[in-house]
C-alpha cells in the first residue's frame, strides 16, 4: 500500500499551506451554510445556504485531492465533486421550483409565514 | 509556497467567506443572488488554485452559471410586492444582539471543531497512484475522465439518473404549465436575435470541442452539456422556443437517451463474460466517447428544460394575473 | 449467453431492472403507465424472491462493477440483511403499486401529472435496491440523493399547496442531511484514502477526525430517518402526500436510511464508537418513542396521528444501538442478547413497514369514502366499511405490539434483550410507548364502533383498494410466524451474523467511559 506516497514529497513542499488554507475555508463555509439552512427564513436564502454547505464539502474534497497530489492531483475526489455539483444543482433547481410555486400560489416566502397564515 | 501565491490564497479565502455570509444576510434578494453568483465565480478561482480545472469548469458553468440564471429568473416572483429578504433572524426575537452573538459564537465553535478535525486528519494517501497505474487500460488519457466514465462509471450513470429524476420532480412541483405553448409568440428583441444567431452555433462548437478535449484534458460531458444548455437558453431568449416545439416523443427520448444508452452499454458486454459497466479494453475509448456525446445531449437538453420551465412558470403566472 | 444469467449477476439485475422500468415508464404515454408499472413491480417481486433464496443458499455475494476492484472501482454487496430489506420492499411495494394503479385511475383529475408517479416510484425503487447493495460511501451518497429527490417529488405529486410547503421543508432537510453525510465521507476519505466500506474498516483508526466524521454522517442520516428531535419535517410531509405515496415514504424510505446507519454502525464505525455514543443514540430513540406517541395522541386528523406515530415507531429502532455498543468489560459473562436485539430491531422494521403502509392505505380508502380524514369520520365505520376498519384494527394490533403480530415479536425481543443486557433504563420507554400507542389506536377503533346520529352518504370505494390495505395489515400479523426463518437468514448469511456469532459487541476493542 505504498501508492500515493512515493513521488509526493517534491510537490507537497509547495502545496502544504495551500490546502490548509482551503480546508479552513471549507469548515467556515460548511458552518456558515448550516447556520443559514436552519436560521434563514426566506426560501431563497435557505436554498442558497444549502449551496454554500455544498461548497464547503466540495472544497474539503478538492483540498484532499491537492494534498494527495502526485504527478497530478487525486482525480477521485475531483470526480466526486463534479458528480456532487450536478446532484446539488438538480436538488437546488427542484427546491427553487417548489419555492416559486408556493410563492405564486400563496405569496408565502418562508415557513414561518405559513404558521402565521394558519 | 511563495509569498504572492500565499497572499492570493489568503485573499481568495477571505473573499469566499465574506461573500458566503453576504449571500445569506444581504438586505435584498437581488443582492443575495449577486453575492451568491460572485461566490460561485470566486470558488472557480479557488478550484483553479487547487489544481482542479475540471471542477472549476463545472462549477463556473453549472454552479454559478446555470443556477445563477435560475435564481435571477426566480427573483421576479419573489420580489413582487417588495424585495425585502427578511433578515437572518426573525424580527420577533427581542434580543437581536444577544441571539446574534450566540449564533455567531456557535457557528465559530462548530467551524473550529470541524477545522481541528481537518487539521488532524491522517494522510490516507488517496488513489492518485492507483489511478495513474490503471490509466493506460481505461481508454482515455485524462485521469478525471477515467474515474468518471470508467472506474466509477456506476456513480456517473446514477448521477445522470438524478438529472432525469430532478426533471420529473420539477414537473411535480408545477404540472406541465411551464411548457404550454404560449398563445402568441413572445416579443423577440432584434439585438438578442442576431446575437443568438451568432453565438448559438459558436457555443455548439465549443461544446463539441470541450467534449473532445475531455479525452485527454480537463473538460468532458458535463461541462460540454452546460455549454450546450447555454446555447439553448440564448436561443430561447431570442424567442426560438425549441423545447416547446419539440414533439413529446423527441423530447422524452432526448432527456432519457444519455441515461438509457449508458445503461444499455453497461449490460451489453455481460453476455461476453464481462462485468456490469465493463468494456473490452480496446473499445473503451470510442465507447466512452459515444456515451459522452449522448450524455452531453441529454444534459444540455435537461438543463435547457430547467430554464425554459422556470421561465414558463413566471410567464404562466403573469398571464394568469393579467386575465 | 450464460454469463448474463449467472446468479453472480443478481445484484446487477436488482439495480438494472427497476431502473429499466423507470425509463420505460418515462417514455410510455401516460395512459399505459399504470398497467406497465404494476407488471414491473410484480417482476421486482419475483426478482426479490430469487434473491432471498439465492442468499440463503450461497451466502454473502460481492460484485465488482466495471471490472475494477475496490478501492479504484465500486463493489456491490448482497447479504442476508439486504435480501430481507429487498423482500420487504418488494412485498410492500408490490401491494402499494396495485393500490396506486387503482387509486390513480379512480381519483385523480390530472392524469398527466399523476402518471409521473410511475417513473418516479420505479426510480425510487431502484435507488432503494442500490442502497441495500451499496458498499461504497460515495455511491451511498448518490443513491441517497436519488431516493431523496424522488421521494420529495412523490410527496408533492398531489399538487396541493400544503404538500408543496411540506415537500420543500423535507427537501431542504434532506439535502442538508446528505451534505453533512458527505462531509463525513470526505473526512474519512482523507484519513484512509479509500471509499469502499470493507477496506475503510480495515484502515480506520479512532481519533478526533474519525469522531467528527462519524458525528456528521450520523447526524445527516438521523435527519433523513426523522429521529427526534430532527423529525420536524416528517409529519407534514407524510400526512399531505397521496395515500400510496405516504405508504411508500413511511414504510420504505425511512427504513432505507436506517439500513445505512445500521450497516455503517456495525461494519465501519466499530472501533471508534464508545458506550456513550450508543447511549446517546438510544436516548434520542427513547425520546422519539415518548414524544411521537404523545403528539399522535393529540392530533385531530387521522393522517397526522399516523405520521406522528411513525416518529415513535422509528424511535424503537434506535434502542438497538445502545444494546450492541457496550464496554468490553461488561460482556465478560457473554453477549447473548445481541442476536435478540438484532432480530428485534429488524422485526420492528418489517412490522412497522407493513402496519404503517396498511394504515395509510386504509386511511386513503376512508378519505375517498368520506371526503376527509378527521377523527369524526371514523364514526360507525365498522358497519359501513368493515374491511377497512378490520385492516386498521390489525395494523393497530401490530403497532401496539399485541400478540400474535410482528410488532409483538419485535417489542418482545427488544425487551428481552434490554433486560438481559442489564440496561434496564430503556424498559419504561418501551412499555410507556406501547401504552400510548394503544391509546391512539383504541381511540380510533372506539370511534369506529360508536354509532353516529347523522350519517353522510359514503362514496363508493373500489374493493381492490380495501383488499390491498387488508393484505398489508394481515401481513403485519403473519410475519410473526416465519420468525425462525428470518433470523436464520439474518444470522446465517449476513456479515451481521459475524458480530452476533463472535459474541462480541461492536466496540469490543475499546473500553467505554
Amino acid at each position: 500500500m505504498e501508492w500515493g506516497r512515493a513521488k509526493a514529497g517534491a510537490v507537497r513542499g509547495r502545496t502544504m499551506e495551500t490546502h490548509f488554507i482551503y480546508m479552513a475555508v471549507s469548515s467556515a463555509l460548511f458552518s456558515v451554510g448550516m447556520a443559514g439552512v436552519f436560521l434563514c427564513r426566506h426560501f431563497f436564502k435557505k436554498i442558497i445556504a444549502t449551496k454554500i454547505v455544498g461548497a464547503g464539502v466540495f472544497l474539503l474534497l478538492v483540498s484532499i485531492a491537492e494534498r494527495d497530489a502526485d504527478t497530478f492531483a487525486d482525480p477521485v475526489p475531483h470526480a466526486m465533486v463534479i458528480t456532487g455539483i450536478v446532484v446539488a444543482v438538480s436538488a437546488a433547481a427542484f427546491a427553487l421550483a417548489l419555492a416559486r410555486r408556493i410563492r405564486i400560489e400563496t405569496s408565502r416566502a418562508s415557513f414561518e409565514d405559513e404558521e402565521a397564515a394558519e | 509556497m511563495s509569498l504572492p501565491a500565499g497572499l492570493l490564497d489568503g485573499l481568495l479565502a477571505l473573499l469566499l467567506v465574506i461573500l458566503a455570509v453576504r449571500a445569506l444576510i444581504a438586505p435584498t434578494l437581488y443582492q443575495c443572488a449577486v453575492a451568491f453568483i460572485s461566490f460561485g465565480l470566486t470558488l472557480s478561482l479557488a478550484w483553479a488554485r487547487l489544481a482542479a480545472p475540471d471542477v472549476a469548469l463545472a462549477e463556473a458553468a453549472i454552479g454559478a452559471g446555470l443556477l445563477g440564471v435560475l435564481l435571477i429568473n426566480s427573483l421576479r416572483d419573489f420580489s413582487r410586492g417588495g424585495d425585502d429578504a427578511s433578515a437572518i433572524f426573525g424580527k420577533d426575537l427581542p434580543t437581536a444582539l444577544f441571539s446574534r452573538t450566540v449564533i455567531s459564537c456557535g457557528t465559530l465553535a462548530f467551524a473550529a471543531v470541524l477545522g481541528m478535525a481537518m487539521f488532524h486528519m491522517p494522510e490516507g494517501g488517496g488513489l492518485t497512484a492507483l489511478t495513474e497505474a490503471s490509466l493506460p487500460h481505461s481508454g482515455v488519457e485524462h485521469p478525471v475522465t477515467a474515474v468518471l466514465l470508467n472506474y466509477r462509471s456506476y456513480d456517473t450513470w446514477l448521477e445522470i439518473g438524478v438529472l432525469v429524476v430532478a426533471m420529473l420532480a420539477i414537473f411535480c412541483a408545477g404540472g406541465f404549465e411551464g411548457f404550454r405553448r404560449p398563445e402568441q409568440g413572445p416579443d423577440s428583441d432584434p439585438v438578442i436575435e442576431s446575437l443568438a444567431r451568432l453565438l448559438a452555433p459558436l457555443m455548439v462548437m465549443v461544446a463539441g470541442y470541450l467534449l473532445w478535449l475531455g479525452k485527454a484534458y480537463p473538460g468532458g460531458a458535463f461541462q460540454a452539456g452546460v455549454v450546450l444548455a447555454a446555447a439553448g437558453i440564448i436561443l430561447q431568449l431570442a424567442g426560438w422556443q425549441i423545447i416547446e416545439n419539440l414533439s413529446t416523443w423527441a423530447w422524452k427520448w432526448g432527456l432519457g437517451i444519455g441515461f438509457f444508452f449508458f445503461l444499455a452499454l453497461a449490460v451489453s458486454f455481460m453476455p461476453l463474460g464481462l462485468g456490469f459497466f465493463e468494456y473490452p479494453e480496446a473499445w473503451a475509448g470510442p465507447l466512452i466517447l459515444v456515451v459522452e456525446v449522448l450524455a452531453t445531449l441529454s444534459i444540455g437538453l435537461t438543463l435547457t428544460c430547467f430554464f425554459v420551465y422556470f421561465n414558463g412558470m413566471g410567464a404562466s403566472e403573469s398571464r394568469r394575473r393579467t386575465r | 449467453m450464460s454469463a448474463l444469467w449467472q446468479a453472480d449477476n443478481l445484484p446487477v439485475w436488482l439495480v438494472v431492472w427497476p431502473t429499466f422500468g423507470a425509463i420505460v415508464l418515462f417514455l410510455l404515454p401516460a395512459r399505459w403507465r399504470g398497467m406497465t408499472g404494476v407488471s414491473f413491480a410484480l417482476a421486482n417481486g419475483v426478482l426479490a424472491l430469487v434473491t432471498v433464496f439465492f442468499v440463503m443458499e450461497v451466502g454473502v455475494l460481492r460484485q465488482e462493477i466495471g471490472g475494477w476492484a475496490p478501492p479504484l472501482g465500486i463493489a456491490l454487496a448482497l447479504d442476508g440483511l439486504s435480501a430481507l430489506f429487498i423482500l420487504m420492499t418488494a412485498v410492500v411495494g408490490g401491494v402499494v403499486s396495485v393500490y396506486a394503479k387503482i387509486y390513480f385511475t379512480q381519483v385523480v383529475v390530472d392524469s398527466a401529472r399523476s402518471s409521473l408517479f410511475w417513473p418516479l416510484w420505479l426510480f425510487l425503487w431502484a435507488g432503494l435496491h442500490g442502497l441495500y447493495l451499496a458498499n461504497d460511501l460515495f455511491n451511498l451518497y448518490v443513491v441517497i440523493e436519488v431516493i431523496g429527490i424522488a421521494a420529495v417529488a412523490l410527496a408533492v405529486l398531489s399538487g396541493k399547496t400544503r404538500a408543496m410547503i411540506a415537500g420543500l421543508r423535507y427537501l431542504i432537510a434532506a439535502v442538508a442531511g446528505s451534505l453533512a453525510y458527505l462531509m463525513g465521507v470526505a473526512l474519512l476519505y482523507g484519513s484512509t484514502g479509500v471509499l469502499d466500506i470493507d477496506l475503510m474498516a480495515e484502515r480506520l483508526e479512532p481519533g478526533l477526525t474519525t469522531r467528527v466524521a462519524i458525528a456528521l454522517m450520523l447526524g445527516g442520516l438521523l435527519v433523513k430517518t426523522a429521529v427526534f428531535p430532527l423529525h420536524f419535517w416528517l409529519p407534514p410531509a407524510h400526512s399531505s402526500a397521496e395515500p400510496p405515496v405516504s405508504a411508500i415514504l413511511s414504510a420504505l424510505v425511512l427504513k432505507g436510511t436506517f439500513f445505512v446507519i445500521l450497516r455503517l454502525w456495525t461494519e465501519l464505525f466499530g472501533v471508534s464508537l464508545t458506550f456513550m455514543a450508543g447511549q446517546m443514540v438510544g436516548v434520542l430513540g427513547a425520546c422519539a418513542v415518548v414524544w411521537g406517541s404523545f403528539q399522535a395522541l393529540r392530533q385531530e386528523r387521522l393522517k397526522l396521528v399516523v405520521a406522528h406515530s411513525s416518529v415513535a415507531q422509528i424511535g424503537y429502532l434506535f434502542l438497538l444501538f445502545p444494546l450492541i455498543t457496550v464496554p468490553a468489560t461488561a460482556v465478560a459473562g457473554g453477549f447473548e442478547w445481541a442476536p435478540l436485539a438484532w432480530s428485534g430491531a429488524v422485526y420492528q422494521v418489517l412490522a412497522h413497514g407493513f402496519a404503517k403502509a396498511a394504515f395509510f392505505l386504509a386511511i386513503g380508502v376512508l378519505v375517498m369514502a368520506t371526503g376527509n380524514d378527521h377523527k369524526a369520520s371514523m364514526l360507525n365505520m365498522v358497519g359501513r366499511l368493515p374491511m377497512t376498519t378490520f385492516a386498521i384494527g390489525l395494523a393497530g394490533v401490530s403497532l401496539i405490539g399485541l400478540p400474535p403480530s410482528g410488532g409483538f415479536l419485535a417489542k418482545w425481543m427488544l425487551l428481552s434483550a434490554i433486560i438481559s443486557s442489564g440496561q434496564w433504563w430503556w424498559v419504561p420507554f418501551v412499555l410507556v410507548g406501547s401504552l400510548m400507542t394503544a391509546g391512539y389506536v383504541f381511540m380510533i377503533l372506539r370511534l369506529a364502533f360508536a354509532p353516529s346520529q347523522h350519517e353522510a352518504e359514503l362514496k363508493s370505494v373500489p374493493r381492490g383498494l380495501q383488499v390491498c390495505a387488508l393484505l398489508l395489515a394481515v401481513g403485519a400479523i403473519l410475519i410473526a410466524f416465519p420468525a425462525e426463518w428470518v433470523i436464520d437468514l439474518l444470522e446465517g448469511t449476513s456479515t451481521f451474523g459475524e458480530v452476533v456469532r463472535a459474541g462480541a459487541p461492536v466496540n469490543s476493542g475499546e473500553v467505554g467511559p
